[in-house]
């Protein structure tokens, strides 16, 4: 039985990324180029700053699920580590000019621009909640045109999505399965160039209990999530799905 | 098989499980000291909390723990004649999100990532 709604979760799990996936459309070899070529603002943002924990609970006669959602906000700048992170990785890709946004606007801008990223990811998570179609994302002029006077003419934005992580009591181990959005917005004209997604998950074993995760700051939690991150710019990943067929 | 194997997978299939995502231990009944125990020994202790708020004027962060982990959905097998039966699920609409209801204990520390203050809400 256990198995079976394994199997059956991971195949519902498999068809929604493969329509996330299905409808993602790479960007034109002119863009590619162009994005190589020009500066490109990256900027990282997870309004949650939470893990959701979900667990199968055999209780004989029925099976329940039980969740639990915690807070690190305030223990880890996740935002300003995985700006970084994509920015580097960014760079690798091929984006060669590939800077912090959090470099280049001031404290009002960026926290404007946090804001925006941070309401239309609430407002999709409320969409699927009930079942209505997508927001599209909106973004402020004032910011844009900041970073478009310091010649930066893409944003490379990134909305996380909550972190969940489904739990198997029967095998000691958990799944961390998550997406953050991945848009490529014209600063000039506040055009959406891309409109893809960055997937980031890991598996863990635990000895005990699955919030071992959480020990020693976070440990096991930050690794997987930085090892995620750096799977995902593999070629055939996040690469292809952006059009750099040549990742550099 | 054996009558002993029959008994013992009989055991393991009528002992129910326990949610592990809970508290790692009960905040009811843990005890730290006032004006020692920092924000990383309650971490360490009793694991994240449900949610963590502050206060810039009065220098304070409040972290408030649960009781325990929400139940969010049932599967229950139902008859559907003879000796066949399938699975139904219900979904109880929560999540797992916090509530300032949801509190059972609220650790409070100061600018030194100090425990100043414990409240439990529900007494």
């Amino acid at each position: 039985m256990f198995s079976k709604i394994k199997v059956t979760f991971v195949i519902l799990f498999c068809a929604l990324m493969a329509g996330c996936a299905g409808q993602i459309k790479p960007m034109s070899s002119d863009e590619v180029s162009n994005l190589s070529q020009k500066r490109a603002a990256v900027a990282y943002f997870y309004p949650d700053k939470k893990i959701n924990y979900n667990e199968l609970v055999y209780k004989v006669l029925w099976n329940e699920y039980r969740s639990n959602s915690v807070s690190f906000a305030g223990l880890w700048d996740i935002e300003s580590e995985l700006s970084e992170r994509f920015q580097t990785r960014f760079r690798q890709m091929g984006i060669n000019q590939a800077v912090l946004a959090r470099d280049l606007l001031n404290d009002e801008q960026y926290a404007n621009l946090q804001e925006d990223t941070y309401t239309h990811i609430r407002a999709v998570l409320k969409a699927i909640k009930d079942g209505e179609n997508f927001p599209t994302l909106t973004l402020g002029a004032s910011y844009q045109k900041a970073l478009a006077d310091q010649g930066v003419d893409r944003l490379v934005l990134l909305g996380q999505y909550p972190f969940n992580i489904e739990v198997f009591g029967l095998t000691d181990s958990e799944i961390m399965r998550s997406s953050a959005d991945v848009w490529v917005i014209d600063t000039n004209d506040g055009s959406i160039l891309f409109d893809g997604a960055a997937y980031i998950n890991f598996g863990h074993e635990y000895e005990e209990s699955p919030r071992e995760i959480e020990s020693n700051n976070l440990h096991a939690f930050k690794e997987g999530i930085r090892s995620a991150v750096d799977k995902e710019f593999a070629p055939e990943r996040l690469p292809k799905q952006m059009g750099f067929s040549n990742p550099q | 098989m054996d009558a002993r194997a029959i008994l013992l997978i009989g055991s393991l299939l009528l002992t129910a499980c326990a949610p592990t995502i809970g508290n790692k231990q009960d905040v009811r009944t843990t005890s730290f000291f006032v004006g020692e125990t920092t924000k990383q020994e309650v971490a360490d202790v009793l694991g994240l909390p449900a949610d963590i708020s502050r206060s810039d004027a009065l220098g304070l962060e409040y972290w408030a723990y649960r009781d325990k982990p929400e139940l969010s959905g049932l599967i229950v097998p139902v008859p559907v004649g003879g000796t066949a039966v399938q699975t139904t699920s219900f979904s109880t609409g929560q999540d797992g999100s916090y509530e300032f209801k949801d509190a059972a204990a609220i650790y409070v520390f100061d600018q030194s990532n100090t425990l100043i203050d414990v409240r439990y809400p529900s007494n």
